[in-house]
Order: structure tokens, then sequence, then C-alpha cells
């Protein structure tokens, strides 16, 4: 399988502390893979780190078998166009209408017609369940969940082939959460999208992802569910068996 | 992207031809004209995509189609958007397996419709507009006396128990807005006086009453342009930095939180800045004061050969209490007009970060006008009371 990014020796942290020592993980083509982990274990700062935003204390990223750090700018733009990107709080920019908030990476970056522009976007809109009322909206007046739909739509503007979505279920309800987990399935099957999701979701795990990646005491383990189930780390299988005991909950409710 | 720019080069260029569109190929049969796709129906080729189907369109003109899409290489939800654009209705569509499955996973193709808003006549909308604004100047006005009086009842209740005062928070702004401003309020000080001193010199050597410009220079210094150039200074400084700070934490639900929690932002935020910059801004226009007196004898000794002793006696003689009371009383209502709506306005910022930056902008601007007209206020009394 061919190897989108490749995270090398990745060290991470603030001023002398360090949150991921040593890191090593590979995400491959067509693959969804879960970023998971306690609270404060460096999910989001590794997730910034291949994203190019902050530059990690040693080790590399290798994005298609360059070198994130070391391309041009002008490289560095062309690769950053083939991914979209949602973080946790939504980023949605709060000056523009969460159409707006949309359609401006197509406004940016393709000449299309402003109308089409703007029917394309309600079309993400709708695949990520929100209707037009929502579209006219300013990020502001939005609830929790209708801002990460927004952001998680935002994030498929370009047609993106690599997803980052940084906990884009947490704070939805079940339903809108299952939905936005059947929206990445079929965004696998019908466009072959890798995926990259930080997570606490038990059904996103278990029911989107093939593989896992878990920081624990600094350093990752990956492996499918089932290994992380066996895993001989006592710490990976404890949050494994919650992981389980509620997906099987869910599944049953 | 050189890829993208070749794309749609190769397609305009066959579209001057006449011949074959690159994405879309018209081929009349019989009874029925066949589009047949090709090539990469993705976001970076979307646009060229779109005039390719308008101008398929325009030859075929009306005529009955169908539509073959399996040799396209790849979809994705945009180019999957256009081809649903295309075979809208029950136009015949022969697809392959991979390519079905995008187009499915895409919802009904419907056009997005702006919101409508409705259009008043001009006259109306001039009108309601001058009547909207008369109302949110009076409201702004009912709301900033509103203002003050909380602050005040905040200020009196608190004398009760002067713990509630926060000193570690006042002494924080006196040294965000105090001391972090004595270099640039220093130098300024210094400027205004040389430039004074020296228009001053120039003018009133026509007359040969060059010896006067020292008293020009002090008396408009004290009475005047001390206290005004640092209570302009302090207004862009700290009155947009209050509005700015309160306006962020407003965003972030912090002001909120601290409702919830039983504090009153008024106490917590509004009070201790309040406070702060009236103490402040005296303590720093006495010090553009004295700064100002000495860029002046600076300018005296260099222009008019004026020694430094020669100076201060000079100063003495015409520099009276009276004149340096008369700038220092300013300085705290100075102060407290620049605290007041540089915090007013930080609490009215919602919503988006546009806000803060209009909001940070209009303390500001009425924090310095309302320095320039208490300024003229003074002024008028002073005269009245022939101080």
């Amino acid at each position: 399988m061919k190897k989108l990014i490749e995270v090398k020796g990745v060290t991470v942290g603030f001023g002398s502390q360090i949150v991921a020592d040593q890191i090593n993980l590979v995400l491959y083509e067509n693959e969804a893979l879960a970023l998971v982990g306690g609270s404060g274990s460096g999910k989001s700062t590794l997730l910034r780190t291949m994203l190019g935003l902050v530059s990690p204390k040693s080790g590399e990223i290798l994005i298609e078998g360059h070198n994130l750090f070391a391309l041009p700018h002008e490289e560095r733009v062309n690769l950053q166009k083939k991914w979209g990107v949602s973080f946790q709080n939504g980023g949605l920019f709060s000056g523009l209408t969460v159409l707006d908030n949309v359609a401006f990476p197509m406004r940016e970056h393709t000449n299309l017609a402003p109308r089409t522009i703007d029917t394309l976007a309600s079309l993400k809109l709708r695949m990520v369940g929100l209707d037009e009322q929502a579209a006219n909206k300013f990020p502001s007046a939005l609830s929790g969940g209708m801002a990460t739909r927004a952001a998680v739509a935002r994030a498929m503007a370009l047609d993106p082939e690599m997803l980052f979505l940084d906990e884009p279920t947490s704070g939805l309800d079940p339903v809108s959460a299952g939905s936005i987990d059947e929206l990445m399935r079929s965004l696998r099957r019908s466009l072959r999208l890798s995926i990259l999701i930080i997570t606490h979701d038990p059904n996103t795990i278990a029911s989107v992802c093939d593989r896992i990646a878990m920081i624990v005491d600094k350093k990752v383990e990956t492996g499918t569910l089932d290994e992380m189930l066996n895993s001989t780390n006592p710490k990976v299988r404890e949050f494994f068996d919650n992981v389980r005991v509620q997906a099987a909950l869910c599944e049953r409710g | 992207m050189p890829e993208r720019r070749s794309n749609e080069a190769r397609s305009t260029m066959t579209r001057q031809d006449g011949a074959s569109l690159r994405f879309v190929e018209v081929k009349p049969d019989r009874d029925k004209i066949h589009l047949v796709l090709d090539g990469e129906w993705t976001i970076e080729n979307a646009a060229a995509i779109e005039r390719d189907i308008d101008e398929a369109m325009r030859r075929i003109n009306g005529h009955p189609f169908d539509v073959v899409g399996d040799g396209i290489d790849k979809l994705d939800t945009s180019g999957a958007f256009l081809l649903k654009k295309l075979a809208k209705g029950d136009t015949q569509t022969h697809l392959a397996e991979k390519q079905r499955t995008v187009l499915e996973f895409l919802p009904d193709y419907s056009e997005y419709t702006p919101p409508k808003q409705e259009k008043q006549p001009v006259a109306v909308s001039v009108l309601s507009g001058v009547g909207e604004r008369t109302y949110v100047g009076l409201d702004f006005l009912w709301e900033i006396f509103e203002f003050i009086g909380r602050i005040a009842l905040c200020f009196f209740s608190n004398l009760a128990h002067p713990s509630r005062f926060r000193l570690p928070s006042i002494v924080r702004h006196i040294q965000e807005t105090g001391i972090n401003a004595l270099p640039i309020i220093g130098l300024l000080a210094v400027l205004i006086t040389m430039v004074i001193t020296y228009q001053g010199a120039m003018q009133l050597r026509m007359f040969g009453a060059d010896v006067f410009t020292i008293d020009l220079t002090v008396i408009s210094l004290l009475r005047e342009l001390g206290v005004l150039v640092t209570a302009i200074m302090v207004a862009g400084r700290s009155g947009s930095a209050f509005a700015a700070e309160i306006g962020v934490m407003q965003l972030r639900e912090e002001v909120s939180a601290l409702r919830t929690i039983g504090l009153s932002p008024i106490e917590v935020l509004v009070l201790p800045r309040v406070i702060a910059l009236v103490i402040v801004l005296p303590l720093l226009a006495f010090l553009a004061d004295l700064i100002g007196l000495a860029g002046g004898g600076l300018m005296s000794l260099s222009l008019l050969d004026i020694s430094f002793t020669q100076y201060l006696s000079r100063v003495e003689d015409v520099a009276t209490p009276t004149m340096f009371f008369v700038g220092m009383i300013k300085a705290p209502v100075f102060a407290f007009a620049i605290a007041v709506i540089g915090c007013y306005q930080g609490m009215k910022v919602s919503g988006s970060a546009e806000s803060v930056g209009r909001r940070t902008t209009l303390a500001v601007v009425q924090g310095i006008f309302v320095v320039i007209m208490v300024d003229g206020i003074f002024s008028i009394v002073f005269q009245k009371a022939e101080i």
C-alpha cells in the first residue's frame, strides 16, 4: 500500500516539556486511522505537526516521500490543497456565514462560477446534514454540534484526498454522530479518501477506522481493534476494553 | 498549479477549433445525440468542465441526448455535481460501478437559492437609516450613563469591603498602562515641546520677542499639551487594549463564566482598569510636563542661546501653581472617560472577530473624541471662572 504520510521519529512538546517522544506513524492510502489517547497526551499537537503548523523538536514528516518542512512554499501549498482539515473548535471564520465558510476555499483556489460555488457549498453542507437555514447563519449563532459539522463540510470543500478530523463527533448527539460516522464511511468507500481521525468516540473507532494509533506514555502503539484488545500494554487493553463495551452498548441501544 | 492551467488551456484551444471538447464530446447518432464524457472530473478541472458543458449544450441546441460517462477516469463530489447537473431528470446515463457510487453518495441536485432580502425604496431606506442611527446614538448615550452608574455603584459598595478592590489586578494594570507607557510618552512630550518652541521662536523672532518663546512653551505645555498628548496616547494604547481584552473574553464566554461563578464583571474586569487608569494618567501627565520642560530647555539652548539656568529662572517666573493644577485636574477626568469607553466597548463585543476590531476602533475614536471635547468644556469653565 502507498504511504501517504510517514511520521519518522518525531518528538513534540512545549518548551522543555515533551508530550510525545520519538513517534513513528504511517497513514496509508485509502485507510481510516484513529488517533486516540488520554486528554493532554499530545494528539492535537501531533496532528498540528503533521499539518506543518508546528515544527517538531526532532524527526521528520514525510508526505508522499517528501520532507514536509524542507519543501518549498509553493509545493507545500499544492499539497495542502489535497488536505481537508477540521479543527477541534471548528476553526470557522467568524466573519463569514456558514455557506461562505465552505465556499471560501473554492473561491480562493478554483475559478468556478460564483453560482456553482454556492450550490456546491450548499451541497457539501447537506452532505453533513445542515440545511439552508443553517447555511446563512454566522458561526456564533451555531450550536457546538452544528459548528463541528460545518467544519467538516469546509474540510471537504476542495474534494481533498486526505481528511484530518479533530474530534468530529464530540459534542454531537448520537444520531448526528452516527450520520458523521456514516459520512466518513461513504467518503472512503465512494471517493476512496484517506482519513485521520482524532476521536474518543467508541462508535467511530469501532465502525469507521481500520487501524488505531494510541499515544500512551509518550509513545505510540498501532494496530487493529483486535490487536489493541490483546495488547501487552495493560493501559492500552484497559482503554479498548472500555471502547468495546461502549460500542457494544450503543449497538444494542 | 501548472497541470490545471494546461488542462484549461487545452480545453480553450479545442473549443476554438470547433472540434471535440476535452471533457464532453458531442457525438450525433441517428435519433439521439451521445455526450461522451472523458478525462478527470475533479475540482481542479471543474471550471473547464463547466465551460465544456455549456458549450456542448449550445451545440446540442435542445435535442434529446444521453450521457456516456464510463470513460471518466476520476470522479470526485464536484465532478459528480456537474455530472448530475448535466444528466438531470430522466436523461439516460451509462456509468461504471465506481462512478455510480460517487453519484449516489451525493445528495440530490438543486440550485442554491440565496435568501431573499426585501428591498426597500431608496427614500424609505434613507429615512429608516437616519432613524436607526439616531436610536443607536441615543441608546449609546443611555447605555454609557447606565454603565457609569453601575461602575459607581460597584465602587461605593466596595468601599465597605475594601478587600474587594482587587489590588493585584489594579497593580497589573498600573504596570501595563503606566510604567510600560513611560518611554513613548516621554519621547512624545519632548518632541511636542520641541516643535512648539521651534515654531514659536521662528514667529516671535519677527517681532524681536523671541524671549517670550519660553512663556509660550511653558504655558501651553502645562495648561494643555502635557495632559492632552498623554491622554491621547493612553487612549490609543490602553483604551484599545481594554476593549480588545474584555472583547475577546466576551467571545470566549469568559465573561459569562464570571457571572455564573457569582462575580460581577464590572467588579472584576472594569473597576480595576478604571481605578488603575485614574491613578496612572495624572502621574504620566506630570511626567510629560517635566520631560516636556526639559525638551524646551534643550531647544532654547540651541535656538535662542539661552543657558539652562536662565531657562529655569524664566520658567519659574512664568509657571504658576494654578497653571499646573489647571492642567493636572483634567487628567483623572480624561482617564475615567478613556477607561469607561474602552471597557464599555469591550463588553459590547459579540459574535465575530470582526466585532472585536470594530469595537476596539470605536474605543479609540470615541476615547480621543471625548478627551478633546472635555478639554474644550474645561477651557470654557476656566475662562468663565477667570482662572
